[in-house]
Parts: structure tokens; sequence; C-alpha cells
């Protein structure tokens, strides 16, 4: 299981990278492998590989911005949330995101 | 890379007199003035506030990190501070008793970036959040930020 996933906020240099440290801690505790791009005032940091891209079954996108290159996921199940929800109660996004992507599957 | 190459003995403040968010915010601000990291102690305060008030601050767990990236930061910085249980929202449901005020210049150099990431990494660790909470001297809280982890671990 991939999860690939983009924090972003109107400064970019607390909150999107608090919620990418916590999304990080919570998925990789669970055994998911994951890789997260952060976006804000400062542009664009750890910014996905396409090969990341390319192999995630799920893409998280926790933002109080409209992010930059959103067209990367298209055709993929993309779970939006507010960043401090990622900060605060990142298993919940995270089983967010898993609900999508079951419901995704399923539809398809 | 080195987080606590933000902070200092100087920066850190145990007890705090601050009875609302808006003192807390001034008095840690005032430690980084007074260390010189500020140009303008009125206009960093002015975007932190300005920041503030677009969305508050709390992280959870008794914790917020109020910040700006500001023309008026001379070089990046961390303040951090131990207060009364302070109503940080607004409306009572997140009080904070650590508070961290973050300031970073206009333009952010790319170590200081990786520095950003890091203090963001060591946070969402409860082991040492709970450690800092009950850390009750300046040394204390300095050596936590020197150490990292508080089981010696690396951070990643």
């Amino acid at each position: 299981m991939m999860i690939v996933a983009v924090t972003g906020c109107m400064m970019g240099i607390a909150h999107s990278h608090m919620a990418a440290a916590a999304l990080k801690k919570i998925a990789e505790g669970r055994g998911f492998q994951i890789a997260v791009e952060v976006q804000g005032g400062i542009g664009i940091s750890y910014e996905l590989k396409p090969e990341d891209i390319e192999k995630a079954d799920l893409v998280i996108i926790a933002s109080d911005i409209k992010i930059k290159k959103e067209d990367r996921f298209a055709g993929k199940p993309v779970c939006k949330v507010k960043v401090a929800e990622a900060v605060k109660q990142p298993g919940r996004v995270l089983d967010k995101g898993l609900e999508l992507l079951n419901k995704w599957r399923k539809d398809k | 890379m080195q987080i606590h190459a933000l902070t200092s003995l100087r920066l850190i403040k145990p007890k705090m007199v601050a009875l609302c968010k808006e003192e807390a915010i001034r008095e840690l601000a005032l430690l980084l003035d007074k260390a010189g990291k500020l140009k303008s102690l009125a206009a960093f305060l002015k975007d932190v506030f300005r920041r503030e008030k677009e969305y508050p601050t709390g992280i959870g767990r008794g914790i917020a990190i109020p910040h700006a990236r500001s023309a008026a930061v001379k070089e990046s910085c961390l303040a951090v501070g131990k207060c009364r249980r302070l109503d940080w929202s607004g409306t009572g449901d997140e009080l904070v008793e650590l508070v961290m005020l973050l300031a970073v210049p206009k333009t952010v150099e790319k170590e200081h970036l990786l520095i950003l990431k890091e203090l963001a990494e060591l946070l969402v660790e409860e082991k040492f959040t709970e450690r800092l909470l009950k850390a009750c001297t300046r040394e204390e809280i300095y050596r936590l930020f020197k150490e990292g982890y508080p089981d010696g671990g690396e951070v990643r």
C-alpha cells in the first residue's frame, strides 16, 4: 500500500510541516509506505516523485490553500482534509482516506 | 542539523506571566527582540497576530506554535515558554500551556527548511512533547531540544 500526500498552509513553515510529520508517523506506524510533499508560502518542498505518484493507491491532500499541480493525481482516489485535521487527528485522516479508497475500489 | 541552534537559554522562559494568548505571544516576542533576532518587534508582532487571526495555531496536547515568516525577522529562531493554561482558540476548546514562537525571515534558507521539518518531526513524538510539558527549568527544556528524542533515538 502506497500513499502520497500533499500538505499545505499559507506560510508553509509550521502547520504544513507538522501535518506532514504527523501523517508520516501514523502511516508508517501502520505499515504503509508514504511520501509527503509540503507546499506553502515558500513553494514546494520534498516534491513527490512521479514514480511514487504512479505507484500510489491513495492520495491525501491536507491543505488550507489550493495546492499546485493537483492534476498529477488524476485518476486516483483523493482524500481532502484541512491541514489542522492532519495535525491534530492524523489517525482519523488516514481512516477517512482508507474508507474513500475502499469505496472507490468498489465503485470501479 | 540541530534544532537547538534555533533556540538558546535566553529564548526559553519556563514561568511566563502572561494571562492571555496575546500576552503570551508578546512575552516571547520580547525575548526574541532582546536577543537581537528582530528588526522590529512591532512589525513582527503584527505579522504573528495576522497569522493567528487566520487560524489559531494550537496543535493539540496543550501546545501552540504561533509563527510568522516576516521581513521583521533577522534570522530564524524559536522562543519557548510555559504558561498557565490559556484559551488559545478563543472558544475555550483549546487550552495551551506550552508556547513555541517561531520566527522565520522572508527569505528562508534551505537549511532552515530542514530545521522546520525536524522540529515538526520532534513535535509529533508524544514522548518528546510529554517530557517538554513536564520540564520545569530552562536548562531542562534546552537539553530536550538538544538531545531530540528522549530515548536517544535518531531524528528521522
